[in-house]
Order: structure tokens, then C-alpha cells, then sequence
């Protein structure tokens, strides 16, 4: 079996990488693919080798507490880390599958140090010539990616409720640009604001 | 009267808020839902939609709580064969072999009181064998 092939079919993929011999091990992960509203963040992080914490987990099944402690814990713990995005702009101009690749690949151009190898959440390759493997549900297998998918999550949360100040129509601070009944509601009284993307809108 | 079907009255209701939100979502994304609840032998597909010469075919997943996981996470390789096998169905049946399609899976989640959509664009590619 291929090198690929076994660290994704790995039930710790960190373990096996370093198995294998490498030491600094970046995962990244994104928030944002599924809104109506709002930029594509992706997050990724090097985490000490060997460091561990049971409270890191899948983002979303986190409480917005929970997640900020987290989230400080991390940048206090991480070797490296950084986020980076895909405006609602470019998600309209490449698709948002595109751009939630290349926001990813975006935060790791942005690592203040070089990782030995990068594991990222979902099918998908970055379209990116470092050395890296998309694992499927690695948010759930990986604590770095687990770790990413928080700040990720955590940085765009608070993104969207900036932008609810500046269009305060949509109910982003509590929404974060998802969908639901009073955004469609609100889309329909006040028509769309320039943060939503326009695949989204009714009239392209 | 008593419901006898109360329990899984219960949980249907939910779906069905979850799919009556999920259609509203489409439409407010400028999409025509052409079928709801498309029923043939191989599965079913909750909702088909589609915008000019794009088709999509969205299976909604509804939770409660978010306990077990994201819903999107619940669309299994079986389940989305199936689904692949239904969207065949129901192209081979309108003659639309050759339309682009896409298959997309939309969340709802109802942990918070209020139902949340998280759409996932082409969740998966068609598995067809």
C-alpha cells in the first residue's frame, strides 16, 4: 500500500507520521464552505510533538465557550500557526470548493516556520506543491487538523460579527452568515449586502 | 385524539422542518425545486433542484443536537451510491443523460432552537457501478 494510502486509512495520522520520521506535522482546516454570507477561512498549526488535549475535538461540536478556550490554549501551545482567506469575491470568481482549497493553501504559505509534512480536513488536495495528504473526517482523526478547524472556526465567528455591525440587517453575529429562517427572511425584505455571495443571490 | 404515531411523528416533523427549510434556502438561492421526496427503486433524493441547465440533488440531514457528529457526516458511501443510483433514475426517465449535475448535501441543525443551513456544494462525486 502507498505511503498515502496508509496514512489516511490511519485511525492517528500523527502517530504514524511520526512513525515515519517527521517531526513537525502541520493540519489545517477550513469554516466557511457552507453559508450564504462571508469569507472562506482556512487555519493551520504545528503543534509540539508529542502534546496532547482529549478537549480537542470537531469544531463544531463545541460550544462558542468551549472554542475560545481553546482556541487560546492553541496559539499559547502551537510552534506555528495562522489563518488566511478567500473573499466572498474570489468564492463567487473559482467556486467555493476552489477557494476553500486555496485559502488553505494560503495559511500554510503562512506558517512562520516550514512543516515536515501537512495533513489536511477532507477529500480534496490543495493545489499546492508541498508535500501534503487530504484525509477524510481528519478533523475527527487528527488533533492538528481538529486543532485548525477550531481557529478556523473561531476566527471567522468573530469576522462575521464585525461584519454584522456594518450590515445589520442579516443577524450575523448570531447566523455567522449561515442560513436560516430569518437571513432567507432578511434576503428577502433587504435584498442581499456585498458580503453575500453571489451564487447565493437571486439574481446572478 | 390520540396520535399513535406520536414518536415518530415526532421525528418526521423535524425532517420535514428541515427539508421545508432547506427548500426555501434553494429558492432563495435562485433555484427552482423540480421534485421533493423522488422515489424510485434504487432510493430516494429529498430535494432536486435546479438554476438554467445545472441540476442539483440535495439529501437534507437534520439533527437535533449536535452530538453525533456533523450531519453531513451521516451521508455514507452507501447511502450516497444510492443516491447516485436515484439521480440516475431520474435522468435516464426525463431524458437529461446529459445535463451537469451536482450533488449536494444540506445540513440543518436544530441544537440551537432556530434551524441552521450548512450547505455543502458538491458533498460528493457520483458513485455509479
Amino acid at each position: 500500500m502507498e505511503f498515502a494510502d496508509r496514512l489516511r486509512e490511519s485511525a492517528t495520522p500523527e502517530l504514524f507520521l511520526q512513525e515515519q520520521g517527521y517531526t513537525f506535522i502541520a493540519g489545517v482546516d477550513e469554516a466557511g464552505r457552507g453559508p450564504l454570507a462571508g469569507p472562506v477561512i482556512a487555519a493551520a498549526v504545528i503543534l509540539p510533538p508529542g502534546w496532547k488535549c482529549t478537549d480537542i475535538r470537531d469544531s463544531k461540536q463545541l460550544s462558542p465557550g468551549k472554542r475560545q478556550e481553546l482556541f487560546s490554549l492553541i496559539q499559547g501551545k502551537a510552534l506555528a500557526w495562522s489563518w488566511a482567506y478567500c473573499s466572498e469575491k474570489e468564492i463567487d470568481r473559482i467556486n467555493i470548493l476552489q477557494s476553500s482549497l486555496l485559502a488553505m493553501k494560503r495559511a500554510v504559505e503562512l506558517l512562520g516556520r516550514e512543516p515536515d509534512y501537512t495533513i489536511i480536513d477532507g477529500p480534496h488536495r490543495m493545489p499546492s506543491p508541498i508535500r501534503h495528504t487530504a484525509i477524510v473526517d481528519g478533523d475527527a482523526k487528527s488533533l492538528p487538523i481538529a486543532a485548525a478547524s477550531i481557529m478556523a472556526k473561531v476566527v471567522r465567528d468573530s469576522i462575521m460579527q464585525k461584519y454584522h455591525v456594518l450590515y445589520p440587517h442579516y443577524g450575523f453575529h448570531a447566523n455567522k452568515g449561515y442560513g436560516t429562517r430569518e437571513h432567507i427572511l432578511a434576503l428577502e425584505m433587504h435584498g442581499s449586502c456585498p458580503i453575500h455571495r453571489r451564487t447565493f443571490k437571486r439574481v446572478p | 385524539m390520540v396520535d399513535t404515531n406520536d414518536r415518530d411523528g415526532g421525528r418526521k416533523s423535524l425532517g420535514k422542518q428541515g427539508e421545508d427549510l432547506a427548500v426555501a434556502f434553494m429558492e432563495q438561492k435562485g433555484y427552482t425545486v423540480v421534485a421533493r421526496n423522488y422515489r424510485c427503486r434504487p432510493g430516494e433524493i429529498d430535494i432536486i433542484a435546479r438554476k438554467k441547465k445545472l441540476l442539483c440533488f440535495i439529501e437534507v440531514k437534520t439533527r437535533r443536537t449536535g452530538r453525533f457528529g456533523p450531519p453531513q457526516e451521516a451521508v455514507t458511501p452507501a447511502k450516497q451510491y444510492k443516491i447516485g443510483r436515484a439521480a440516475q433514475d431520474f435522468l435516464q426517465r426525463h431524458r437529461l443523460e446529459n445535463w451537469p449535475a451536482r450533488f449536494d448535501v444540506i445540513a440543518v441543525d436544530f441544537s440551537s432552537g432556530e434551524g441552521i443551513i450548512d450547505c455543502i456544494e458538491n458533498a460528493f462525486e457520483l458513485t455509479l457501478g
